[in-house]
């Protein structure tokens, strides 16, 4: 027990920090990465918008289909993928598993204790959880083909709120640091345990860790915000933006997500 | 100890008798005095929690003095000129994890550049060169915290020579390098100073590259005060001074002195001449 504990917590920071920083995808070449960002940024938003509002699995399905489409044109490896997209899903089933239960309706199947799934639980859960899927399978191909401070200067280029704007720069970096720390700091326990602890010792010795890791993450970040102030760092973050004209691609690619936009409307929304 | 440099030299750095205290109440530095002309290589040697690096940060008014004052090519360093006479500063901190924060190492080093509105052409221009003298191509769309901290020294270094500093200081450079990096990285410094003209001040607790570093050093002393100045020759083989302040000759020093030399070689081929004599 106490080794997966530390594994595992060992394996999500350095899966999340990783995750932060994937910009090998982002710089291959590929379909989605020669896509402009403030095309991808917009259009992938209008569609996640409603396929979160939409009420058909289908259509969901659908969505993830193609998802998986666009990273195979995308060069993201298939496995990186599927492990990003999964982890959030997955965690929603869970949570709304219970309502299988819970949901009034005709029963699907009947269960020992009373228990039974009916058929209004079983596509609620599969609704909800598809959506998910479908919606975070959308957001995970904007983030791994675009560089972040490309996405940044879309936002910008966009007009969203220059305070929203380095403020998620700020948080990025902010959390890159924060998790690579943890990392570093779990390795480096790690290498000095030498004995089987007790779960109990394990958790307080874990919560001592934790209060290390803000201090030092704390540290941290007062250094790197100086270096960053070394370094001409104001108020904003500037970025050099790959700013260019938007080619016919960009306008096809925005044509189609539109009219995918539409499709979900008109199949998937109830009004 | 006060400035006591040619009028006629042009003076890059000069800070008069500053003194640091951090918020928790340790003293950071005392009472710390140097002065560097343009153009020269000097070395703050002193030994762990001496205050080189809180002293660094004073020059390039990351921290303000509590008392005393820092001057830039002759301007007071205040609060609010701080970001403008820092565009002639490059600051390469003693852990280059603090300074690589972007999402990839050309990130980072376009990062000064596009702080102080360069141009983006001149900018890639410029790293370009950077990568080649730094052989840093193979890392560039690394993220930074997978290179080694032999590379990450090199990457820091680049980041901060991207928007073409007239002033360097560097804190700790040959921490943690294996001997050919450190080699390496000492002449590429030498190099910038010599051909550049960029002026350079860095920070060691070792002895023995003080002199690869250097024609001046500074000592400070435990007490976190600028104790001497000195050429290297008069600061290396003063051994009571070194001794009095947490540190120890150079070993061709000792061994000269033991062998009844007065006047001791510092370098190997100095000693070897010495010898052959
Ligand atoms: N952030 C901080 N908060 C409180 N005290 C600090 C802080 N940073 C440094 N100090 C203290 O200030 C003094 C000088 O530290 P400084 O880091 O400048 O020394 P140094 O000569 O660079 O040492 P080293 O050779 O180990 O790098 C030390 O006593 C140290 O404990
Ligand atoms: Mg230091």
């Amino acid at each position: 027990m106490r080794e997966i504990l530390e594994a595992s917590l060992k394996e999500i920071t350095k899966l999340l920090r990783d995750f932060l920083v994937t910009e090998s995808i982002a710089s291959q070449k590929g379909v989605l990465q020669s896509i402009d960002a403030r095309v991808k940024l917009v259009s992938l938003f209008i569609l996640v918008f409603f396929v979160a509002i939409s009420d058909s699995p289908p259509i969901s399905f659908f969505i993830i289909f193609l998802s998986f489409l666009l990273a195979v044109l995308s060069k993201i490896p298939l496995r990186a993928y599927a492990a990003r997209v999964t982890l959030i899903p997955a965690f929603s089933f869970v949570v709304v598993l219970p309502w299988a239960f819970l949901t009034e309706g005709a029963p699907l199947l009947n269960l020992p204790l009373g228990l039974k799934i009916t058929h209004e639980g079983m596509f609620y859960v599969t609704n909800f959880t598809a959506r998910v899927f479908a919606c975070v399978s959308l957001l995970v191909l904007l983030i791994l083909t675009t560089r972040f401070s490309s996405l940044l200067s879309a936002m910008r280029a966009l007009r969203l709120p220059s305070g929203f704007v380095s403020v998620l720069a700020i948080a990025y970096r902010y959390m890159f640091l924060f998790l690579n720390e943890v990392y570093r700091l779990l390795v480096a326990r790690e290498s000095r345990t030498f004995k089987h602890e007790k779960l109990r010792k394990t958790w307080r010795l874990g919560g001592e860790t934790l209060g290390v890791f803000f201090l030092r993450a704390l540290e941290r970040g007062e250094r790197v915000h100086l270096a960053a102030v070394a370094r001409g760092y104001s108020a904003e973050v500037k970025t050099y933006t790959r700013e260019t004209q938007l080619k016919p691609k960009d306008f096809l690619f925005l044509l189609l997500s539109l009219l995918l936009s539409a499709t979900v409307i008109l199949h998937g929304v109830r009004i | 100890m006060s400035c006591k440099l040619d009028k006629s030299d042009m003076v890059a750095v000069e800070a008069h008798e500053v003194s640091y205290r951090y918020p928790d109440g340790t003293v950071g530095v005392r009472r710390a005095s140097i002065c560097v002309r343009s153009g020269e290589r000097v070395v703050i040697l002193g030994p762990n929690g001496s205050g080189k690096s809180t002293l660094l940060m004073l020059l390039d008014g990351l921290l303000q003095p509590e008392s005393g004052y820092v001057k830039i090519f002759g301007v007071r360093l205040t609060k609010r000129n701080a970001r403008m006479l820092r565009r002639n500063i490059g600051y390469v901190f003693q852990d280059a994890d603090d300074m690589l924060f972007c999402a990839t190492v050309r990130e980072d080093l376009e990062y000064g550049p596009a702080q102080l509105d360069i141009p983006r052409e001149e900018a890639l221009e410029r790293i370009k060169e950077l990568t080649e003298l730094f052989s840093l191509d193979e890392v560039l769309e690394k993220p930074p915290f997978r290179l080694s901290g032999g590379e990450k020294k090199r990457a820091a270094i680049a980041a901060v020579l991207s928007v073409r500093p007239r002033i360097l200081l560097v804190d700790e450079p040959t921490a943690n390098m294996d001997a050919e990096s450190k080699n390496t990285l000492i002449s590429f410094l030498n190099f910038l100073n010599a051909e550049h003209k960029i002026t350079l001040i860095t920070t060691t607790q070792d002895v023995e590259i003080a002199p690869q570093l250097a024609t001046r050093i500074y000592i400070m002393g435990r007490n976190k005060e600028t104790v001497a100045e000195g050429s290297v020759k008069e600061m290396l083989t003063d051994e009571k001074l070194l001794e009095a302040n947490g540190l120890e000759a150079p070993c061709i020093v000792r061994l000269f002195k033991k062998l009844g030399y007065k006047n001791c070689p510092l370098t190997i081929e100095e000693a070897f001449s010495a010898l052959s004599k």
